[in-house]
Order: C-alpha cells, then sequence, then structure tokens
C-alpha cells in the first residue's frame, strides 16, 4: 500500500465514521430521512456534488440556485426558506448583521482543525500578504458581543469551504502576453489600446474592487484603504471610471460566466474582469483566454456556508453532517477539478490523481490530460495554470471582495457607472 | 433574309408580323421595366421600413432611459404612478418590438432577441423591486412602526404603573425608552440616507435596550411578564428593522445593479441594432442608386436594340414589300411599252404582290397575244402583197398567153388562115380556163374562214374512213393505197374544211406519185400536253427541204409540168391555221418521200371526247 492508496483509504473510513459521529441521530431513526434546503449558487449548488452528498450521508438534500443578488435577499430576510446558504464570505456582513444564519460550533466540524490559516488568519504563509477589505478571518469568529471578528473562538460564522483568486482575462490572440506578477497589471483595465473592448463584472462588492485596483495602477488616484473606501473616494473612483465609460472605454458590464464567454468569443471585449469557469470556457472554445497574474495581487473571494437562524433539530444535524462532508476530501478534489481550491486540501488529495494535484495546487505543468467536473478534458497536457502554485496565488492577494460600510452609496454611484 | 421573307411569308403577315414583334419587343421592355422598377420600389419600401425601424429603435433607447428613470423614481419615492410608468413602457417598447420583427425578416433578428431578453428581465427585476419595496415600505410603515410603538407604550405604561415608588427602576424604563428613540431615529435615517452607520447604531441601541431588560429581570420584584413582552415585541422590532433593512438593500442592488446592467445592455443592442439597420439602409441605398442607373442604363441599352431592331426589321418587312415592287412596276413600265419580252418576277405566294404579279404575266401575254397579231398582221400584210404580186403574176399569163393567142388568131385570121386560127382558139380556151381555175381556186382560198366554218366534234376516224371509202375507186384507179395506222382523235373542227386538208393532200401526193411504184399514205396520229399531231406520210419522191415553206405559198409548184393551180396547200395552210394549228413539212432523207405533219390543239372538251369515242370503238 503506498502512501496514496493509504491516505485514500484512510480518508474514507474517515468519511464513514464522520457519518457516524457527526449525524448519530440519523443514524438512530434508519426509516427516516431528514431533508436540508440548500440556497447558494450554481458554483457550488452543482447536481453531482448533491447526488455524491445524498449517497454518502444517507439524507435527501435540495439545492436551490440562483443568482447572486436573489439569493442573498433570501437568505438575508428568510431564514425559513433555507437550512443552509452558500455564497461569498462578503455576504456574511449582511446575513449576520440580518440576523438570519446563527453561530457555528466549530466543535461539531470534523476537520475544523484541518482548514489552514487562510481562512483562520488571512495568510497562507507567513509571507502571505494581508489582503485588503473583508478577509474571511476577520468575519470568521462571533465574538462575545455577538459581533465578528478575528478573535478565535469556538464558535464561527460560517464554514470556510471553496476559495478562489479572481483577476481580469485578456485574448492572447489580440493581446501580447504578459509575464505573470511581472508586467500584467490591474491597469491594463484602463489602457487606451483597450479602449471599448473592456468589460466589468456587475457587481459592485466585486467590479468595483477591480476598478479602484486598476485606478491605482494607473496612478490616477490613492485609498486610504481600498477595502472600506470613504464616501469621497467612492466619488472620485466613479468620477474618474465614469468618464471614462462615457469616452466609450468600457463595452459594458457583464452579468453572469456565459455573458463574459459571450462577450470574448465574439470579440466585442479583448480584456475584461473573469471568473475561473469563463477562463476555462474560452480555452475550451479555443480561445486563447489568459487569467492574468496581476502583479497588484489578486482580487480574492471565498466561499462560506452559513447556518439558517432557523435551522434545528435533526435538520441542524443534517446540516452539521453536510458542512463535514465537504471537507470529507470528495468534494474538495471535485471542485478542484474547475479550479476553486478547499480549505483543507490535504483531505482532498488522496481523491485526486497525482497530476491533478500537481497541475491544479502546486501550479506544475500538466502530466497528462486532465478532465474536468463534466468529465471532457480541459487540460491539455503540459499546460501550465496560470498565477502558479495554490500557496503562490494566495500570497498575492490585493484585496476580498467586500461589502463596505459605503455599499448602499456605492449602489446608485454604480448604476450611474453602468448607465454612463 | 429579304428572299426569305418575300418567298414564305405573305404581304399581310409580313405587316402584322412587324406590329406583333414590335409590340412583344414593347411589352418585355414594359414587363422588364416594371419588374425593374417593383425592385427598385421593394427596395426604396424596405428603406423606409428600415427609416422607421431606426426612428424607433431610437425611441426603444429613449424609452429605455425614461422607464429607468421612472424606475429610480419609484425606488427613491414610491410613487406608484412611477411604477405604472414603467409598466406602460415596457408595454410600449414590446409593441415596438414586435412591430420590427413582425413586418420585417431582418439579419439583425439575433440582436432584437437579445434587447428583448435583456429588457424582458428588466422588467421582471423591476416587478421584484416593486415587490421588494412593497415588503419594505409595509416593515418601515407599519410593522416597525407599529413594534415601536408598541414597545413604546408597554415602557410607558410601566413607568406610569411605578409612579415614583421606585426611581431607579423608573430610570431604567426611561433609559429604555430614549434607546427605543434612539432606534426609531437611527433606523429613519438609515432609510433617509441610506447610510449603513445608522443601522449599526439602531442595532447598537436594540442591544442596549435588551441589556436593561436583563437587568431588570435580574431584579427581585421585578415585572418579569411585563419585560418577556417588552423583550419579544423589541425582537419582532429588530427583526423587521433588519429585514426592511435587507429588503431596501434588495431592490437598492436590483435597480442599481441588476436593471442598471439590463437597461444599458437593451440600450446598447438597441443602438447596435439602430447602426446596423443604419448601415443596411445605406447600403440599400446604394444598392438601390446602383439598381437604378444599372435599370436605367438597362432600359437605354434596351430601347436602343429595340430601334435598332425595329429599324432593321422594319428594312427588311419595307424591303420585301418595295423590292417586289420596284421589280414589278419596272416590269409593268415595259409591258407597259409594249414589251412581251418583259420578266416577271417570281412571286409564288397568293397575296396581293402575288396577285399584281400574275396580273403582269396576264399583261405579258396580251402583250405577247399582240406581238403574235401584230407580226400576223405583218405577214398577213406580207402575204396579201404576194397574193396580189402572185395572183396578177399568175392570172395576168393566161391572159398575155390568151392575148398572144388572141394576135397570133387575128394574124393569121388577117391572113385568112383560119383554119390554123381556129385552132389557136382552144390555146385561148385553155388560158382561160386555166384562169377561170385560177379565180375558183383563189375564190376557195377566200372563203376559208368565211364561210362554212362552223366547228363541231368530229371522229377523224370516223371521218377519214367515210373519205377513204369515198376515194376508193379514185384510188384504185390510181394504185393509191390510203393506210390509217393508229387512232385517231376527236377533234373540235368544221368537217367539211378537214376533209378538204386531207383531200388536197390525197390529191398532192397522187400528183407527185412516182410511176414507178404504187402509192401509198400513211395517217397516224400522236399527242402532247397540248396538242395531236396528224402525220400525212407518203412514199413519193419526197420534198427538198429548201422547198419545205415555200410549198405552202400560193400558185406555187413544185413541178411546172403537173396539173393544178398550186393553191391546195395554201388552202391546207390557211384551213389548219384557222383551227389553230398549223401544217409542216418534216425532215426526210432523199427518196423517203413526204411527211406531212398536221397539228391541231387540244382542249378539254376534245379530249374527253376522244376517251369516249375511244371507249365506244
Amino acid at each position: 500500500m503506498n502512501r496514496r492508496s493509504f491516505l485514500k483509504k484512510s480518508s474514507k473510513l474517515g468519511a464513514a465514521a464522520l457519518v457516524t459521529t457527526a449525524f448519530p441521530n440519523i443514524i438512530k431513526a434508519r426509516n427516516h430521512k431528514p431533508t436540508i434546503r440548500i440556497v447558494g449558487t450554481h458554483v457550488t449548488l452543482q447536481e453531482k456534488i448533491r447526488q455524491q452528498a445524498e449517497k454518502d450521508l444517507g439524507i435527501n438534500i435540495e439545492f436551490y440556485p440562483g443568482g447572486s443578488a436573489e439569493v442573498l435577499l433570501k437568505a438575508s430576510t428568510d431564514p425559513d426558506s433555507f437550512d443552509l446558504y452558500e455564497q461569498w464570505s462578503n455576504s456574511i456582513k449582511v446575513l449576520w448583521q440580518a440576523r438570519t444564519i446563527q453561530p457555528i460550533d466549530t466543535d461539531r466540524l470534523v476537520y475544523w482543525d484541518e482548514i489552514n490559516s487562510l481562512s483562520k488568519t488571512g495568510r497562507i504563509t507567513e509571507k502571505a500578504r494581508l489582503g485588503l477589505g473583508d478577509a474571511p478571518y476577520k468575519l470568521l469568529y462571533v465574538q462575545a458581543n455577538n459581533r465578528l471578528g478575528s478573535n478565535a473562538t469556538s464558535q464561527i460564522s460560517f464554514l470556510p469551504y471553496v476559495h478562489n483568486t479572481d483577476s481580469f482575462g485578456y485574448n492572447a490572440n489580440v493581446v501580447k502576453q504578459g509575464i505573470p506578477y511581472t508586467t500584467e497589471s490591474w491597469g491594463w483595465l484602463l489602457e487606451k489600446r483597450f479602449h471599448g473592448k473592456v468589460a466589468i463584472v456587475n457587481a459592485p462588492t466585486i467590479g468595483l474592487f477591480d476598478l479602484a485596483l486598476a485606478v491605482q495602477a494607473q496612478g490616477e488616484m490613492q485609498f486610504q484603504d481600498m477595502g472600506n473606501m470613504t464616501r469621497e473616494e467612492v466619488d472620485q473612483l466613479f468620477d474618474i471610471i465614469i468618464t471614462k465609460k462615457r469616452q466609450g472605454h468600457f463595452r459594458g458590464v457583464w452579468s453572469s460566466v456565459p455573458q463574459s464567454v459571450d462577450l470574448m468569443a465574439s470579440g466585442e471585449v479583448v480584456l475584461q474582469s473573469m471568473f475561473s469557469p469563463g477562463v476555462s470556457t474560452l480555452n475550451g472554445m479555443n480561445i486563447p483566454c489568459i487569467y492574468a497574474a496581476p502583479k497588484e495581487g489578486y482580487r480574492a473571494w471565498h466561499g462560506v456556508m452559513c447556518l439558517s437562524r432557523a435551522c434545528s433539530g435533526e435538520r441542524l444535524d443534517a446540516a452539521y453532517a453536510f458542512m463535514n462532508w465537504w471537507l470529507s476530501g470528495w468534494p474538495g478534489a471535485f471542485i478542484a477539478r474547475q479550479g476553486y481550491y478547499i480549505s483543507n486540501p490535504q483531505r482532498s488529495r488522496p481523491f485526486m490523481s497525482e497530476a491533478e494535484w500537481d497541475y491544479w495546487y502546486d501550479g506544475k505543468p500538466a502530466a497528462e490530460a486532465l478532465r474536468g467536473t463534466d468529465g471532457k478534458i480541459s487540460v491539455q497536457p503540459g499546460t501550465v495554470r496560470t498565477g502558479g502554485s495554490y500557496i503562490q496565488r494566495f500570497e498575492n492577494i490585493a484585496i476580498w471582495n467586500t461589502v463596505m460600510d459605503t455599499y448602499e452609496y456605492t449602489l446608485p454611484k454604480w448604476s450611474e457607472f453602468v448607465l454612463a | 433574309m429579304v428572299s426569305l421573307l418575300i418567298k414564305n411569308i405573305p404581304l399581310k403577315k409580313r405587316i402584322y408580323s412587324g406590329y406583333i414583334v414590335t409590340g412583344i419587343l414593347a411589352f418585355i421592355i414594359a414587363f422588364l421595366s416594371y419588374g425593374s422598377l417593383s425592385t427598385l420600389a421593394d427596395k426604396f419600401h424596405a428603406v423606409i421600413t428600415f427609416s422607421r425601424h431606426v426612428e424607433k429603435i431610437i425611441t426603444f433607447s429613449t424609452h429605455m432611459s425614461e422607464m429607468q428613470r421612472q424606475a429610480l423614481i419609484y425606488t427613491s419615492s414610491g410613487h406608484n404612478a412611477a411604477g405604472e410608468r414603467v409598466g406602460e413602457i415596457y408595454t410600449h417598447m414590446l409593441q415596438d418590438i414586435a412591430s420590427i420583427q413582425g413586418k420585417e425578416k431582418l439579419d439583425s433578428y439575433e440582436y432584437i432577441q437579445e434587447a428583448k431578453k435583456y429588457l424582458h428581465t428588466y422588467y421582471t427585476t423591476f416587478q421584484e423591486v416593486r415587490k421588494q419595496r412593497g415588503i419594505q415600505q409595509r416593515l418601515v410603515r407599519q410593522e416597525f412602526r407599529q413594534y415601536a410603538t408598541n414597545a413604546q407604550l408597554l415602557i410607558e405604561e410601566q413607568i406610569t404603573s411605578l409612579q415614583a415608588s421606585n426611581s431607579k427602576k423608573t430610570l431604567q424604563y426611561y433609559k429604555m425608552l430614549n434607546f427605543l428613540l434612539q432606534i426609531e431615529k437611527n433606523a429613519y435615517r438609515y432609510f433617509d440616507s441610506l447610510d449603513s452607520t445608522f443601522i449599526y447604531l439602531a442595532t447598537e441601541n436594540i442591544q442596549k435596550t435588551g441589556k436593561v431588560i436583563e437587568t431588570l429581570l435580574k431584579e427581585p420584584k421585578g415585572d418579569q411578564a411585563h419585560l418577556e413582552e417588552i423583550a419579544r415585541v423589541l425582537a419582532r422590532y429588530e427583526s423587521s428593522f433588519l429585514e426592511a433593512v435587507q429588503r431596501t438593500r434588495g431592490y437598492l442592488y436590483l435597480v442599481n445593479v441588476v436593471m442598471a446592467a439590463q437597461a444599458y445592455e437593451t440600450i446598447y443592442q438597441a443602438e447596435r441594432l439602430s447602426t446596423m439597420i443604419a448601415k443596411n439602409s445605406d447600403q440599400l441605398q446604394e444598392q438601390m442608386l446602383d439598381r437604378a442607373s444599372a435599370i436605367s442604363h438597362f432600359l437605354l441599352l434596351l430601347s436602343g436594340i429595340l430601334l435598332l431592331f425595329i429599324s432593321v426589321f422594319s428594312f427588311l418587312i419595307i424591303k420585301s414589300i418595295t423590292e417586289p415592287l420596284n421589280r414589278l412596276s419596272h416590269t409593268f413600265r415595259r409591258l407597259a411599252s409594249g414589251s412581251s419580252e418583259a420578266e416577271i418576277p417570281k412571286y409564288l405566294l397568293k397575296d396581293e404582290l402575288g396577285e399584281l404579279t400574275r396580273a403582269a404575266g396576264s399583261f405579258k401575254e396580251r402583250n405577247i397575244a399582240l406581238e403574235e397579231s401584230r407580226k400576223e398582221l405583218s405577214r398577213s400584210n406580207e402575204e396579201l402583197e404576194q397574193f396580189v404580186y402572185t395572183v396578177s403574176h399568175d392570172l395576168k399569163s393566161p391572159i398575155v398567153t390568151s392575148m398572144g393567142f388572141i394576135s397570133i388568131i387575128r394574124k393569121l385570121a388577117g391572113q385568112g388562115k383560119y383554119e390554123q386560127a381556129v385552132d389557136k382558139l382552144d390555146k385561148v380556151v385553155k388560158a382561160n380556163e386555166r384562169m377561170s381555175q385560177l379565180i375558183r381556186d383563189l375564190l376557195e382560198l377566200s372563203r376559208v374562214g368565211r364561210m362554212d366554218m362552223d366547228k363541231k366534234k368530229i371522229d377523224l376516224n370516223e371521218l377519214l374512213a367515210s373519205f377513204t371509202e369515198n376515194q376508193s375507186m379514185r384510188l384504185k384507179t390510181e394504185h393509191f393505197s390510203f393506210e390509217i395506222t393508229s387512232k385517231l382523235p376527236v377533234l373540235y373542227a368544221n368537217e367539211s374544211r378537214i376533209l378538204q386538208v386531207f383531200e388536197n393532200i390525197l390529191s398532192n401526193c397522187l400528183k407527185y406519185a412516182l410511176n414507178d411504184k404504187c402509192g401509198r399514205l400513211e395517217i397516224h396520229a400522236t399527242e402532247d400536253e397540248k396538242w395531236w399531231y396528224i402525220f400525212c406520210r407518203d412514199n413519193g419522191p419526197g420534198i427538198p427541204t429548201e422547198y419545205h415553206e415555200k410549198i405552202f405559198g400560193l400558185f406555187y409548184r413544185l413541178d411546172s409540168h403537173t396539173e393544178g393551180t398550186g393553191v391546195g396547200l395554201a388552202v391546207v395552210k390557211k384551213i389548219m391555221k384557222f383551227h389553230g394549228g398549223d401544217i409542216q413539212v418534216e425532215p426526210q432523207l432523199q427518196g423517203e418521200g413526204a411527211v406531212f405533219r398536221l397539228t391541231f390543239p387540244k382542249c378539254q372538251s376534245d379530249t374527253s371526247h376522244q376517251a369516249g369515242q375511244n371507249s365506244k370503238t
């Protein structure tokens, strides 16, 4: 038995133990299957995951995927409509403030200790940059005053699990390929050579930071704290970008990954904010979309899983079981195949081939053709993931997706920008 | 080409065909012009449609902007009229899209669909905004206010009940009341300013109120039930406030992020559509100009070709008419001048020119006949002169002879030689008899054509059979045979004159028959399309070629020693001429006898009669 098979076997045994220890009530009630409702986005609410979880846990799981705004509104106003909520860490402030989620006991999380320091301290390594904005660790722990903070307690506001870094993508057929972390810069978003061919993700808590990073990279303005801009900084930033929008610099904004793919595939856009699946799709269409590694650092996001305030009893047990299942290995390996990372990667490693691990986590060239979550080949042999390894990527976080205090103030400004 | 027309197409058809072909070509030009102009009209219609579409799409963008403006008014003020206006504009825009889609199949269909999709999402989102704002308004204006009032009333009620009995506790309740006011103030400040700082302040005051309740609950003579009621109301108060905050954030996000993006994309697609349609319209207008130019060139070329064709065709038609007319007029001029040799142009068609040609032919025939008559007259005159000369010469001869003998008789009588004189009287008598015979023969000759010339159908077989019988004695005496060796025709002629012809021929044969062998006259007949030929062959010495014509002259005799006046064959010639025929001597070798060929014209009745006669025999 080699190391990998040993790990794989031990992980599976661990998962079995997980079911029996973390979900005792369900095991007892053999003839009764509780049902949990999970609201979230398509990023993690995938049918294969649901089926695998039902199979592994012996419970009924209902997924309610939707758009970011839709699911956030639902989660922040109607805790009775869900048991678990899966979205981004930047929604935590809203949800916690709305009192629609309840704290999660770390004692009931089987793999809590395996969760790496990125989620707990904000740094993947000692030398890593601490990203601006709502880094997940800042909102992770429930403090004594019932507020969220970074001081470790036994209760957390969300389960850290899926995360990734985002940047902009560009069409290498049109734009000369840059050098990762050296020449590639957020400032490209505002370069005149791409006039009329630039698009931004239509989300103030995300796209606004792409623009802020670009404006700062171009030296057009500096922020006191980009992760929590003042109203004056917001005004100045929007003055700059609205002027550029009126000059026709931006093609527009995109509201979904398919739309971002269409924009670049049609040639309307050559450079834009992008998400990892969009880049993979374009590469699958033989459009050489390069996912940049900006020298200013990435805009990172962290997936969070929250417990509804209304969740209790066997549904609460089932919800904990589902959270533990997510960190048990298979889901982390599954999600890695679409470019996302899990907070306890070593647990997923046995469920991945060596080539997969090397490519997705270690930033090495793919030793063989790798398949995506849909079973189709998504990575050709020899390909190297832009941005390097998992560690290198998360050592270079410029900012986290954030709901700033000026969130409401930015909304009409954002509208003005979009319609300019 | 002209000769082909002349040979094959009658005059009227040529003229009609000229008009018809010209008409067809004019129709083709008109048809092609109609087709070209129709295409042009279609393109023009498309340009107009495009212009209308561009106009609509321009208003489309305006409508979209207005819709977003009304949506923002609704969001900020909550005016239902603004919300209703968004719906009205949406419906109007859908109608515009339907009208653009319905009328024309555009290349830009994809863009219209895109714009429609974004518009639909926009309006659906706005419906959600209205829903969220409605809930927010209910929370803020009813629930939130109600809970605030309830909490305040509960606290004030407790303050009243406490009176001044427990000033410390009363102070705590007043503190709670103050926190409640702070919650309400900050909450409404948040809804007014949308500054999230006030959310924290409001929730902080909620927590402070909660802490006061907790403190009061710990007191021994606390009003637990009352305080728990205040805590429940406070929890609902907080819940409704926080929900109102999230509903506010929700619809603000929907309006400012989702709807703004949909509105922008709708406008963008509309503008792109407008640009595309304008570009298409420009292209179409250029195509129209090119087309119009091409049509004008085409029509000009076609008109030129038509003109050329009509010219050539007219030339050919005119030529096909004037050419035979010119030839005919030339012919008529020659015919009018009396020419019988004018060439009649060949024209086989039975049309007006054919009639003229045939008339010219008749004219020529008349001229020929006239020429023949003239020649005949001339010949007659010559014959008459010859006749007069001959008659005067031949009649003079017996007179001279008589006068000579009378002079001799007178001389002999003067000398008293009466017997000799009387002997000479016979000479005078003979001379007178000869002159008398000459005069009779002349009389007979003059009668031919004037007297006894009634014609009827006569069967020559019967006539000559009867003739042979009548001449049998004479023939027998002369040892002469008369043989008919073939069937003879039925002729339309004067029987006595025809009989006279054969009598004279027979007499002629008898006169010149060789004495050392039996004489013979063979009669046989042949025919061709127009003529009967009766051959009379004897076995005499023949007639030298140089006399073949002369022998038919008056008083001409081959041998002056033979009896006769030399009028017989002249009579035969005249009889044959009278019957439209002729008599000629067939050339023969010396010693093979003479052959007279009688020529009788055929006629239908003759032929049929001959057939009838033949069938009888």
